[in-house]
């Protein structure tokens, strides 16, 4: 059984072998030549700024999974600019007007 | 992209001592074509068309081996800076050549492209004489004709992106599992995985067609 499978194996290899033999006209250099005198410019990246760059991806999923965690925790925490600022000058009148006066909040 | 210190064994077999010889100003080259001199690249052009000519024939139907070779050139030049100069260029461009084919593979899978296309009875009936004739006789003249042709283009269109590679570069050329899992840019672990896999599915396809030839 196995060594079925292992001539099958190598008929189908032979036969790949045999795929060899297609022609691509010539003629595709020069295509292949002029495309890339019309891409970009390629440059060196040897420079800091390239691998800052290089670096910078490496902490990309770590800065996702942070975000998100940190906006789960804000979405539950039910954290609302306005309402701790109202409930901050129901609490504390006095002291809330004398920071607005200095122009702190 | 990583330099990979392993050969493409079919090719280093055809490969000749003055060629290997002029390769070693490979990295000369490369600086020029860094620097600005676009037109240094078609020294490496011409002297690697026919590795890369090679693998695309063995990996891509003949329709779209042309226009994926001048891809394949094109992401080389625009991947320049990332080449590690104390590897082989070679090597490195091998590698980006079967990365681009198994890309193609990939995009045509999910385009769902590839034809699961069907045995039709005749088509079996003589693949399976072919099978019967082939046990133990000479492969490469049996190979020559039609219907290994037929079963090789059915078969492979049965397995996923993956698989196809996998068992063209390990079981089919011969690659060791360290040699595949560089020129695709996998873990030895998963060219294991997916080659023992993609032979098992392989053998089922076989055996569900072909019961009484496997």
């Amino acid at each position: 059984m196995k060594n079925r499978e292992t001539e099958i194996l190598k008929l189908l290899a032979a036969a790949r072998r045999q795929k060899d033999f297609f022609k691509i006209p010539d003629g595709w250099q020069n295509e292949t030549m002029r495309r890339i005198r019309l891409s970009k410019a390629i440059h060196s990246e040897t420079g800091d700024l390239a691998v800052f760059n290089r670096f910078v991806w490496r902490f990309a999923a770590t800065a996702c999974v942070l975000l998100l965690i940190l906006s789960l925790y804000t979405f539950r925490a039910d954290f609302q600019a306005e309402y701790e600022m109202a409930q901050l000058f129901m609490k504390d009148p006095l002291g809330f007007g004398m920071v607005q006066t200095f122009g702190i909040l | 992209m990583q330099g990979f210190p392993l050969h493409y064994p079919y090719f280093i077999k055809k490969m000749s001592h003055t060629q290997s010889a002029v390769s070693s100003d490979d990295p000369a080259i490369i600086e020029k074509v860094i620097a600005g001199d676009v037109n240094a690249f078609e020294l490496l052009l011409h002297r690697y068309e026919s590795l890369v000519l090679h693998i695309v024939r063995r990996h891509l139907p003949p329709d779209d081996a042309e226009e994926k070779v001048q891809d394949i050139f094109i992401r080389a030049y625009e991947s320049l800076p990332q080449f590690k100069k104390k590897s082989s260029f070679k090597n490195w461009l091998a590698a980006i050549a079967v990365r681009s084919c198994y890309d193609y593979w990939r995009e045509k899978y999910k385009k769902r492209e590839v034809l699961f296309s069907t045995l039709s009875e005749a088509q079996q009936e003589r693949i399976e004489r072919l099978l019967s004739e082939t046990a133990g006789q000479n492969y490469e003249e049996a190979a020559q004709k039609k219907e290994a042709g037929e079963l090789l283009d059915w078969a492979l269109a049965h397995l996923s992106a993956e698989e196809r590679m996998v068992l063209e570069l390990v079981h089919l050329e011969g690659l060791s599992g360290k040699e595949a899992a560089g020129m695709l840019g996998w873990s030895v672990a998963n060219v294991k995985v997916r080659s023992f896999r993609a032979r098992n599915k392989l053998k089922k396809l076989l055996t569900v067609h072909f019961h009484g030839n496997v």
